[in-house]
């Protein structure tokens, strides 16, 4: 584009290719009018030709057709050889007979048929173009009737000068002429032509450039002169040889040349005061530029001051609102952890109170049981007393159940702990617990093969299943699903952190799950305290959750219950996994089993009425008995009997003075054969707190019956505990 | 086309004038000379006439609206000039007087009851005596005719040549194609060609040609009219049209004086005129007297 905007066409040039380009079109433009006229004059000229010939053997053979005399026609036809433009000649009578015909070419040529309809009057001549097909060359046909006067209107024939009266045709001429001479002719003119017209272009040119040089001259000198004074030099002026437009042109430019000398010597005096001033101004610039510069510099500091300080202000905003959401999280947690250790508090208050109970009741129960069981012994079934007794027992029985319970709740029963598979525990419990929630509740059970074990009390960990799936059921009234399903589980950080209690580690889980009426929040919130319940009167003692959270708590576990009204309810129980081989568990004992004995055995008990009962017991099932009040009075019996063998100490725990662990561990250094049973109303937190229980230490949790002391002093001297 | 001319006279008919019909073949010459010597002489005459003309121009088309016409207007007398209008009048106009002029041979006004008239060809005798006068050295004479047409002609010029002191060689031709040979035939025997009217020998298509013939062979030929001797004949004898139209106007007023067409025997030209050609003696080398050209009355 550039290339083509700078090209530079000279004024000569343009001019030259003007003239030239019109001296060319004119030159061809006469010589194709020229030709174009010469053509068509030849044609016309042809076509007249063959108008004459054939005219005029129209006339001259009217004679030989109406004599049919051939030789005169022959001699007509004679006279056309030297023609070059005579192709063919026929001469047809009125019959289109042809008297005469001659071929003037040694080509065979097929002129048209004779169109004889349409020559019937004077003057009349039809001529057409065509192609003769032997050698393919244009050929015109011309046709034009003979006509005679066959009036019998002697006079008028006579006067040669008028028009025949009564013309007929008497036969007719057919003339063809060749285009080949005419071709010639015209191929001829277009050479001379082209050769006169190339001649003309060329002088013209050639006077065109010699005309545009002359002409252009004086122009190339202005422009030297132009390109002069653009240069800055004045010194130069033109000299004037012409007498027209140029030379007035010349005149006009050495004045403007000596005007502008005088312009530029004042320009020059301008520019020495323009060039001082532009100094002082570009000092001016600089001094202004350098300031600017400070100023951007200043100016950039304190935007990068800004941004970075925004950008800080904007990571302690982002903080302090992570600051907050934590702080409101942990507020949350914290709200949450609060009032989980407020349940804790009030279940452990709950518990505390049920233990201190629970205590009491048993060393009572303890007595009352042992003194029905001593009755009944001595009573016939058929005494009237005897069935007061047994309802006396029965009574016992049942309130001790509800110790225990109570004792489980608050986690002071005494725990016999077993690593155990859960999965195993539940197959143990499988038919049981289908003939419990009966026909229309399904049982679903999804135990996971690789489940890790758990170390907890069997008994007390099918009671904990017993008792959920008792709810469970009783929440179906009208059927459903119970879904049992064991998995292992990891307790993370954030668990931990969110549920009071709660250690991270590896657990065990066991989930029971029913399709019933699940529960409002309110109702989930009371589910573990003693004594609630929503069954109706008489059907639930409130003491089976409590016995279930009491269980899993003294466990080590952690128990959760997730429950909406309508959508069933699910309790989730996490006991920590523990790397041990599962130990088999042990069956009831045979109360049918001999358990009478002759042993010595040395009773230690402070409350004495429970004292007396076991001595009572034990001396009617065969045994010697030594009895104490305390550790101290225990010791001086066994030195006292220093000769005598004892078998067995049966004490109780928490005694005042000495504990039962301190006697023991006294008793062994006097006896070290001696074997111990404990026995106690505590809960197990004050065996342990006491240092009682340890790996094959016996114990039987207060009250307890007859028979089951019996069996366990039995199993203590048999040497299975 | 028929033109109707009026007021030629100021003679009303029905006030004791004539009504003359003239039917021209041609209303150019020579029939206007004619038609001027035939009211001339009845002008002379103090014949006052009403004329009704219906020239002709070439288109004999309108030959019988124009008898119609003449029919109608009934007139005293029919003038008919020329051949063609004239037959066509003889054949249809039987109760009007019809006068003839310009008409080839007498043939035509012999069967007619109704019409008489001046024709144009003139007597054998008057043929020879004036080529004895132009061609005074002239013994053989040579002449092609159509049987048909000219029989009777011919028989009576070959009684008249000898007695004239001419060898006549009459050459009869049937077809136009063997008039060819005839010519070349006479060429080699007849020292000049007389020229008859024959439609089959003399006619448009051979008048060239035998001119040609004739220029060719150095054999002078007598042509039919002062128009073939323009055009190369030697020599034409030629009545004189104006004396042709009086000798009508004599007819006529025998006939508008009640004379019946027939009864007057019709006539050839009384006056003779000739034309010559001396460009076509000079050519042939024929001499020709002073006399004799100085007589003529048309010189090429």
């Amino acid at each position: 584009m550039d290339l083509k905007r700078n090209k530079r066409i000279k004024l000569s040039t343009k001019f030259n290719l003007l003239t030239i380009s019109l001296i060319l079109a004119t030159s061809l433009g006469i010589t194709f009018f020229i030709i174009w006229g010469e053509i068509k004059k030849t044609n016309q000229e042809l076509l007249n030709h063959g108008k004459i010939i054939a005219n005029m053997m129209s006339q001259n053979s009217e004679y030989g057709i109406y004599t049919e005399d051939w030789v005169s026609l022959s001699r007509l036809v004679k006279g056309l050889e030297f023609d070059p433009n005579m192709a063919y000649l026929f001469i047809f009578n009125k019959k289109k007979i042809p008297l005469v015909y001659k071929f003037f070419k040694s080509t065979m040529i097929f002129p048209p048929e004779l169109l004889h309809e349409k020559l019937n009057s004077p003057n009349q001549i039809l001529y057409q173009k065509f192609i003769n097909r032997q050698d393919r060359k244009f050929y015109i046909d011309f046709q034009v009737p003979v006509i005679g006067d066959h009036s019998d209107r002697t006079l008028e024939i006579f006067n040669l000068d008028k028009e025949r009266a009564n013309p007929k045709v008497i036969g007719y001429v057919q003339v063809g002429l060749t285009q080949e001479h005419l071709q010639k002719t015209i191929s001829q003119f277009l050479l001379s032509n082209l050769f006169f017209t190339s001649f003309i272009v060329f002088v013209g040119v050639g006077l065109t450039l010699y005309i545009t040089k002359r002409i252009t001259l004086p122009i190339k000198k202005l422009r030297w002169m132009a390109q002069e004074i653009a240069e800055g030099k004045f010194d130069h002026s033109i000299e004037i040889e012409t007498h027209d437009e140029i030379s007035d042109l010349s005149l006009a430019f050495n004045h403007m040349l000596d005007r502008l000398k005088a312009y530029q010597d004042k320009v020059e005096e301008r520019n020495a005061e323009l060039t001082i001033a532009n100094q002082k101004m570009l000092q001016e610039i600089n001094e202004r530029k350098r300031m600017e510069e400070a100023l951007q510099k200043a100016h950039d500091e304190l935007e990068e001051r800004v941004r970075k300080r925004t950008e800080e202000l904007a990571r302690i905003n982002e903080a302090l609102k992570e600051e907050i959401v934590e702080r409101k999280r942990a507020e949350e947690e914290r709200i949450s952890l609060q009032e989980q250790l407020q349940q804790a508090q009030k279940m452990e208050a709950i518990g505390q109170l049920a233990g201190g109970v629970a205590h009491d009741f048993n060393n009572l129960l303890t007595i009352i049981t042992g003194y029905s069981d001593l009755m009944l012994s001595q009573l016939n079934e058929e005494d009237s007393l005897y069935g007061d007794v047994i309802e006396i027992k029965r009574a016992a029985e049942r309130a001790s159940t509800l110790t225990r319970q109570l004792l489980a709740f608050s986690r002071k029963q005494v725990l016999q702990p077993k690593i155990l598979d859960l999965n195993q525990l539940v197959a143990n419990l499988d038919k049981m617990l289908r003939r419990l929630i009966g026909e229309d509740i399904e049982l679903v059970t999804k135990m996971d093969e690789k489940l890790g074990r758990i170390k907890a009390d069997p008994g007390q960990i099918e009671q904990v299943v017993l008792n959920l799936v008792v709810n469970a059921r009783d929440a179906m009234p009208k059927g459903g699903r119970l879904t049992i399903e064991t998995a292992n589980a990891e307790l993370d950080e954030y668990y931990t952190r969110t549920h009071l209690g709660v250690k991270p580690g590896h657990y065990v889980m066991i989930s029971i799950s029913d399709t019933g009426a699940g529960m409002t929040p309110e109702v989930k919130e009371r589910i573990f305290e003693p004594f609630f319940t929503t069954k109706e009167k008489g059907r639930g003692t409130g003491l089976g959750l409590s016995t279930v959270y009491g269980i899993v708590k003294q466990s080590e576990g952690y128990i959760w219950v997730y429950s909406e009204p309508g959508q069933g309810t699910t309790f989730k129980i996490y006991f920590p996994v523990i790397e041990d081989m599962v130990e088999s568990l042990e069956s009831t004992p045979d109360s049918k089993k001999t358990v009478r004995g002759t042993e010595t055995i040395l009773l230690v008990e402070d409350e004495e009425m429970v004292r007396g009962l076991v001595r009572m017991i034990l001396e009617r099932n065969g045994y010697h008995v030594l009895e104490a009040s305390g550790g101290e009075n225990a010791l001086r019996i066994a030195q006292e009997y220093r000769s005598q063998p004892i078998h067995l100490m049966v004490t109780d725990v928490v005694m005042p003075g000495m504990s039962g662990r301190e006697l023991v561990d006294c008793m062994k250094i006097l006896r070290p054969e001696i074997k111990i049973l404990y026995i106690s109303g505590y809960t197990n937190d004050a065996i342990i707190r006491h240092g009682v229980l340890g790996e094959g230490t016996a114990f039987l949790q207060k009250p307890f019956t007859a028979n089951i002391l019996t069996h366990k002093i039995r199993e203590v001297l048999d040497g299975h505990s | 086309m028929v033109i109707f001319i009026f007021g030629i006279s100021r003679h009303d008919a029905e006030a004791g004038s004539f009504r003359i019909s003239v039917f021209l073949s041609d209303p150019g010459w020579p029939f206007n000379e004619v038609l001027d010597g035939f009211q001339s002489y009845l002008r002379g005459k103090g014949i006052s006439a009403y004329y009704d003309l219906y020239p002709l121009e070439g288109n004999p088309e309108g030959v019988g609206q124009a008898i119609q016409k003449i029919k109608m207007n009934r007139p005293h007398l029919i003038f008919t000039i020329g051949s063609l209008t004239t037959e066509a009048t003889l054949k249809e106009v039987k109760d009007i007087p019809i006068l003839a002029g310009m008409i080839l041979r007498p043939k035509l006004l012999k069967a007619s009851s109704n019409g008489t008239g001046v024709f144009l060809e003139f007597p054998a005798e008057t043929q020879f005596k004036w080529l004895r006068q132009i061609l005074p050295d002239i013994r053989t004479v040579g002449v092609i005719y159509h049987p048909k047409e000219n029989q009777a002609m011919i028989e009576n010029a070959l009684r008249v040549a000898p007695k004239m002191g001419f060898h006549l060689k009459a050459n009869e031709v049937h077809t136009p194609q063997a008039l060819p040979y005839t010519l070349n035939r006479l060429a080699k025997e007849v020292e000049v060609l007389w020229g008859i009217p024959d439609e089959l020998v003399l006619n448009p298509q051979t008048a060239k040609h035998i001119l040609l013939f004739s220029f060719r062979e150095s054999i002078p030929f007598e042509g039919l009219s002062s128009t073939w001797v323009k055009a190369g004949a030697l020599y034409a004898l030629e009545a004189d049209y104006i004396d042709l139209g009086v000798q009508c106007g004599e007819m006529a007023l025998g006939l508008l004086n009640g004379v019946r067409g027939n009864s007057i025997s019709p006539k050839p030209p009384r006056k003779v005129i000739y034309s010559l050609n001396l460009k076509t003696a000079e050519q042939m080398k024929i001499k020709i007297s002073e006399k004799v050209i100085r007589e003529a009355s048309q010189i090429f």
